[in-house]
């Protein structure tokens, strides 16, 4: 044990209380981009790749440009009042 | 993905008996019963007593001058209540889900319609469909009766009607694989049933797309502004397209960012292209908008997908999603005073200038999205259980969706009722509702602004008898000026940017005018005010659109099926021309009906109103009687008053209301009496040239709407008396319970994912620890965050 514990100059916790707080809002801002890609479907195309490559080993996966060309041409609309 | 450790987790054995394994002893769900500590039922009893003072202070207190945030207040408590009771309560009575089975998108997994979807972006998802213009309008034009009878109906009606809806048939649905509601109701009710099933929600939606067409062509008429920010958004949406085609594929989030961007130029731009010499090219009138929207129809929905209608969904999700932020953060920052009383006299008379009919029943069919709506089954089965990944998630996305909606429907109503009662009601009369009630200071030369005014102290609003003025306070040159009277109303559409403000009825001007009021307090001040009521007048019509996109495009193969019955060609989805034909036979049944609406000489909105809340709710009224026969069929006849409790009272609201449109005698309310009234003035002469052909119209208008009104009416009651022989039938041969529901056989689930709505709790996260490693890594590839 030791006798002496110097106090933190406040300026250390500080720094470390705003790192904690942009490590926060990084964190947040990264969920909501991950949560507005999934919303609009714009991961859609990393899902299909880790798919593949549980399913399908021994081939490639489509490039993304013709995966999303042959998605395109089927998707259905959704809509409301 | 995260990245996990290759250690199992260890639980204890509290934790070991809460976790649900299958036959691979792999985890596949999570019944923690988690007990009533101290901490959470001081919680719950924290949120009751701040629900109860909101609901003093809105239904009891009631003083002249109610603050809006208590809307808020009273209604984010009674969610949460009736989330954390009533649905569950419903869940373990009559959903009874079970996380060892396997839920359709575990099971086929296809990648495409069935794809296991994270629940909080499947919520997203789920909320970007279900919600639109609807939620927005119904509640402005509510209003006219005072905040409390629609406050009451939206809480209410979405913890007792809506939100029960939602969350049941998407339960059913996704037990039965994701199941139509046309092909469930074939499914419980044989042939018959499942065609009158399909025709009505068929007339009904050319209805529906009728009044929103409506809606939005009111907000662009004789608005130069609004009808070039809106006409952007298809060239953007185009280029958005185009470039996600042939640019940068699959780059979404970039170029929706690109969009939203553009779309925020075309509305400040709109401004001086409307004051340029190309302004007046822009000012169209309501039957040139008519033509524009009805080719715009049949192009959205023949052009491939990619071209128009996806880009556009991007544009509309960031919308929806952006509007609700900026709303509640207005109505908490700005916290607006209600300006309308509590009940207004028309909330117990017919003589209301925005739509005939007294509170019971026309509120419940005024207010639909928001409260309960029948669309929402058409998401709710078909699309959303389609990519649910465990039964137990069925709450927080049907019932918790469906309160996300209920919440804008609050706040379009705070934004309604905070506005002066002048500038709702000129804003919301017709030209001829003004005439009528101005009487004698009626003046032809005189501008509308003063006819409006001039009819004011005529409309018996307040039953206190205090007259309504129009008064609007606002900045000139730095200095705040209150205007009253016509100056008034003048004042608002030059704050606003718009030529004129009177008798711009459809609910949209008038929810753009009350976040316009609300936002400019908080962002911008009144120079930004012309801005807010633009972007909300945007997102409105781009809602609109959307869903006349969608719908028209999905009616299209409706009908290719129907009469692929007869002519097996027209099944055919790559056959070009009978997807031209049948396209044209949709825009024409939805376009026919807008353009008698814009050219009513009693205003649109206000008789064809009442016909679109009947027709969504005689869906809810379809969609709840399937509910019913299933929850029969499986043998939870004891708790079959779950369903019946709101269709029963849908039954009565929109049973009424026809009748009432159908035969009343009050010329205001009853389609034939006023047709009967009409020809009769026609046939006693002396009527002008204009006068006799606004009473043809009138005849051919209310003799369509009659009818529609009678056809609605027959349909959905022969659907519900083939539900009650089903239910009879089914009771009385004991042909009741597991066996003789129409759910699929279950297959056991091999999947885990948590349930609660935003962050998994401890031994949830250890679960999901554990699938990481143990679970199936088709599954895992599939939704993970």
């Amino acid at each position: 044990m030791t006798q002496r514990s110097e106090p933190r100059p406040w300026t250390a916790t500080a720094t470390a209380a705003a790192a904690a707080a942009v490590a926060a809002a990084v964190r947040g801002g990264r969920s909501l981009r991950w949560w507005f890609r999934g919303v609009l479907g714009a991961s859609a195309y990393e899902r299909y790749v880790a798919r593949h490559r549980v399913e399908h080993p021994d081939h490639d996966p489509l490039p993304e440009r013709e995966w999303w060309r042959s998605r395109q041409d089927e998707a259905t609309p959704k809509g409301c009042c | 993905m995260t990245t996990t450790s290759e250690r199992l987790p260890e639980y204890s054995d509290e934790e070991e008996r809460s976790v649900v394994r299958n036959s691979l002893g792999h985890p596949v769900g999570v019944t923690e019963h988690r007990r009533w500590t101290p901490v959470r039922i001081a919680v719950w009893i924290a949120i009751s007593l701040v629900g109860a003072l909101g609901w003093t202070m809105l239904a009891i207190v009631r003083g002249e001058r109610v603050n809006t945030v208590w809307f808020v207040v009273a209604a984010v408590a009674t969610y949460a209540i009736a989330y954390r009771f009533y649905a569950l309560y419903i869940q373990r009575r009559i959903m009874r889900p079970d996380d060892r089975r396997a839920t359709p998108a575990e099971r086929v997994n296809n990648g495409r319609d069935f794809d296991p979807t994270d629940r909080r972006v499947l919520y997203g998802h789920h909320f970007a469909a279900i919600a639109g213009a609807g939620p927005l309008v119904g509640p402005i034009l509510a209003a006219q009766m005072g905040y409390l009878p629609g406050t009451l109906w939206i809480i209410f009606g979405v913890v007792v009607a809506g939100g029960v809806q939602d969350m049941l048939v998407l339960f059913y649905s996704m037990r039965r694989g994701g199941r139509s509601l046309g092909q469930m109701a074939r499914d419980e009710m044989g042939r018959f049933g499942g065609t009158v099933a399909i025709v009505v929600v068929f007339v009904m939606l050319m209805i529906v797309l009728a009044v929103l067409a409506l809606v939005c062509v009111n907000a662009l008429a004789e608005s130069p502004w609004g009808v070039f920010s809106v006409g952007m958004t298809i060239p953007i949406a185009l280029l958005m397209g185009l470039y996600l085609r042939f640019v940068r594929p699959g780059k979404v989030m970039e170029i929706s960012i690109i969009g939203f961007v553009a779309l925020i130029a075309a509305i400040v731009g709109g401004r001086y292209v409307a004051e340029s010499s190309w302004g007046e090219f822009l000012h169209l009138t309501p039957t040139t908008l008519v033509v524009c929207m009805v080719i715009y129809g049949f192009f959205a929905a023949v052009l491939p997908v990619w071209l128009l209608l996806t880009p556009r969904d991007y544009l509309s999700t960031f919308m929806k999603v952006g509007t609700i932020v900026i709303l509640a953060i207005g109505i908490l920052v700005a916290r607006p005073i209600a300006q309308m009383p509590d009940f207004t006299e028309f909330a117990f008379n017919t003589a209301g200038p925005v739509f005939a009919g007294a509170l019971f029943p026309f509120l419940f069919i005024t207010i639909a999205c928001g409260a309960l709506s029948g669309m929402h089954a058409m998401v709710s089965s078909g699309t959303t259980p389609k990519m649910v990944q465990k039964e137990s998630q069925v709450r927080m996305i049907g019932y918790g969706g469906m309160l996300m909606e209920s919440f804008v429907a609050i706040m379009a109503l705070a934004a309604a009722v905070s506005l002066n009662q002048g500038v709702y009601f000129s804003m919301n009369m017709s030209a001829a509702s003004i005439q009528s009630t101005a009487g004698e200071s009626y003046s032809a030369d005189a501008s509308p602004e003063e006819n409006a005014a001039a009819a004011l102290p005529n409309l018996e609003v307040n039953r206190d008898g205090e007259e309504v003025e129009a008064v609007w306070e606002t900045e000139r040159d730095g200095e705040t000026v209150t205007f009253t009277g016509a100056e008034a109303l003048e004042a608002v559409a030059e704050d606003v940017g718009e030529p004129s403000i009177v008798s711009r009825t459809g609910g949209a001007p008038t929810l753009a005018v009350g976040m316009a009021n609300i936002l400019h307090q908080v962002f911008g001040g009144t120079g930004m005010m012309s801005f807010w009521y633009h972007f909300a007048i945007m997102f409105e019509a781009l809602f609109i659109l959307s869903a006349v996109d969608a719908v028209t495009r999905v009616a299209r193969f409706q009908l290719g099926d129907a009469i692929g019955n007869l002519v097996p060609k027209f099944r055919d989805p790559s056959w070009r021309v009978g997807g031209w034909l049948t396209t044209a036979v949709v825009v024409a049944s939805w376009g026919s009906l807008l353009l008698m609406g814009v050219t009513d000489p009693n205003g649109g909105i206000r008789m064809l109103f009442p016909l679109f809340g009947i027709a969504n709710q005689l869906i809810a009224a379809c969609a709840l009687t399937i509910v019913t026969v299933m929850v029969v069929k499986k043998g939870y006849l004891k708790w079959v008053w779950i369903p019946l409790v709101p269709l029963v009272w849908d039954t009565a609201t929109t049973f009424t209301a026809s009748f009432q449109k159908i035969f009343s005698s009050d010329v205001a309310l009853g389609y034939w009496a006023l047709h009967h009234a009409t020809k009769e003035k026609i046939a006693a002469g002396g009527l002008d040239a204009t006068a006799l052909a606004n009473a043809n119209a009138t005849v051919r208008n209310t003799a369509i709407q009659g009818t529609l009104s009678i056809l609605f009416i027959v349909l959905v009651a022969s659907l519900m008396v083939t539900a009650i022989m089903v239910v009879v039938k089914a009771v009385r041969t004991g042909r009741t319970g597991e066996e003789f529901s129409s759910e699929d056989e279950p297959v056991e689930s091999n999947f885990y994912a948590p349930e609660t709505l935003l962050v998994a709790t401890p031994l949830e996260k250890k679960v999901e620890a554990e699938y990481a490693i143990v679970g199936d890594p088709k599954l895992l590839a599939g939704g993970h965050h």
